[in-house]
């Protein structure tokens, strides 16, 4: 067992080392990353960094706090990757709520509110121009999804998603039921899907 | 519970967008281990929100990469790499330390904390299939006090039309006038509950089949032979004793059936019921 799990890191090294831009498998950069090999890194930030802090800078809503939380997503990634388990879902999603989570963590400290209050922060976020957007999928030219969604549902998923509010904050921000913000919810989410097959 | 209705009711969406509460994911972790259609619609909802993430990626700053690397090799560097050392130290001093509960017989702590650790699992697991049993057994109790508020509120309004029609037929002031069958309908009836001094006039249909869709039960007084419309019959409200218009001197009411909001004249073929004062 142990012979043939070493054989396996050997191989998966022996590739990287021949071709970076080789399609590694979810489980391939978690052994890598599991080993402390710096190429696992390497893979992981070539591969995520863009979708990353891509949903960072949305929460957290300027560059300098999203420079500053990615570095803390990759950290943590790297230290709480033996926490990962597939069983409940994949690498990248689990990536991405550890990204979010983070940076929704961030803006709730006490740091991030003192500081907004000294400041006007720009709001950069809806100005898709001023970043280029790049990611393992080409979607060059392509408009925000997030504007196609219709107006009820973009707040939905800002609030929760990007925002972490709970069903009762929901309820009372956009003042509908309680009981109506799950059947909402999966309705946005099927829509995002519809809008989001066109840009695969 | 059916499960396509668990599916439907936007508890996967919920969770995967980091909605739901800590028992609606307890439980749904729970669920996906044994049933693929529910695994499957998390993996499906996962999968879009990585879509979406891909879709929003922005590119970092080139130079991250390197001082994010820079931190995480100095982090690596503070700790020691290997973290099984610490782990057998932990052991070794769980072995010497005095347990809170000496064992009584010769088997070691070590195999004593094994047993605990065996029970501390099916414990648990009882735990999560007993709150599995409790989350299923509130919602059946829920769905039951939901049919008896239903049944109640229908007594309540049961009640309340049986008591408007008593406190009319014992009110010496209001005089009730029966509305019989014509020849075609022997068996239809209405009545009719006149209050004498503001002259205003109340119905209520004792024997009348539902209307069709389209039509209505239109009240008529005969005023010196001539026809009188008094309003029309909603029967589709609660209420079945209903406030019809106000009429002065009729001598006869009648009830024709027009169509939906009522006719100018009556119906002379339509005439259900009729009764004189």
């Amino acid at each position: 067992m142990f012979q043939l799990s070493y054989n396996f890191i050997f191989l998966s090294q022996a590739i990287l080392f021949l071709n970076t831009q080789v399609k590694l498998s979810e489980q391939e950069i978690v052994s890598l990353l599991l080993q402390q090999d710096e190429r696992g890194f390497n893979y992981l930030y070539d591969n995520y960094s863009a979708a990353i802090y891509g949903v960072v800078t949305r929460v957290v809503a300027s560059k300098d706090y999203a420079d500053e939380v990615i570095q803390d997503v990759f950290v943590k990634i790297w230290k709480n990757i033996a926490q990962f388990d597939a069983e409940k879902g994949r690498l990248y999603t689990w990536m991405i709520n550890l990204a979010r989570n983070t940076a929704i963590d961030y803006v709730r400290s006490k740091g991030f509110q003192n500081e907004q209050k000294n400041q006007s922060i720009p709001d950069f976020v809806n100005d898709s121009n001023q970043y280029s957007t790049t990611s393992n999928v080409d979607h060059i030219g392509l408009k925000d999804v997030l504007a196609q969604i219709k107006q009820d549902w973009r707040e939905l998923i800002e609030l929760a998603y990007f925002k972490g509010y709970t069903q009762q904050e929901i309820a009372e921000r956009l003042d509908i039921p309680i009981g109506t913000i799950k059947t909402r919810t999966r309705n946005a989410l099927i829509e995002l899907k519809r809008l989001l097959k066109d840009y695969r | 519970m059916d499960i396509k209705e668990y599916i439907a009711s936007g508890i996967i969406e919920a969770y995967v967008m980091g909605l739901a509460s800590e028992e609606e994911v307890r439980i749904l972790e729970c669920v996906q281990k044994n049933n693929p259609e529910v695994r499957q619609a998390i993996l499906e909802a996962q999968s879009t929100l990585e879509d979406f993430a891909s879709q929003q990626a922005i590119a970092p700053p080139a130079e991250l990469k390197s001082t994010i690397w820079a931190k995480i090799s100095e982090e690596s560097a503070e700790k020691p790499k290997s973290v099984t050392v610490p782990q057998q130290i932990h052991e070794e001093e769980e072995v010497t330390s005095i347990p809170l509960y000496p064992p009584q017989n010769t088997v070691s702590p070590n195999k004593t904390f094994n047993w605990f650790a065996v029970a501390a699992s099916i414990l648990l697991v009882a735990s999560v299939a007993f709150n599995f049993y409790l989350s299923n057994n509130q919602k059946a109790t829920q769905e039951k006090l939901a049919s008896l508020i239903t049944e109640q509120k229908n007594n309540t309004i049961a009640y309340q039309n049986l008591k408007s029609r008593w406190d009319m037929a014992n009110d010496p002031t209001v005089k009730t006038v029966p509305l019989l069958g014509v020849e075609k309908h022997p068996d239809m009836k209405a009545m009719v509950y006149m209050e004498e001094k503001s002259k205003q006039v109340y119905l209520t249909l004792e024997n009348m089949p539902v209307a069709p869709e389209n039509q209505q039960y239109q009240l008529w007084a005969i005023v010196d032979g001539k026809p009188v419309s008094l309003g029309v019959y909603d029967q589709q409200a609660k209420e079945e004793m209903q406030k019809m218009a106000v009429i002065n001197a009729a001598q006869a009411f009648a009830i024709t059936l027009e169509k939906r909001g009522g006719s100018p004249t009556p119906t002379m073929e339509n005439m259900y019921v009729m009764g004189k004062i």
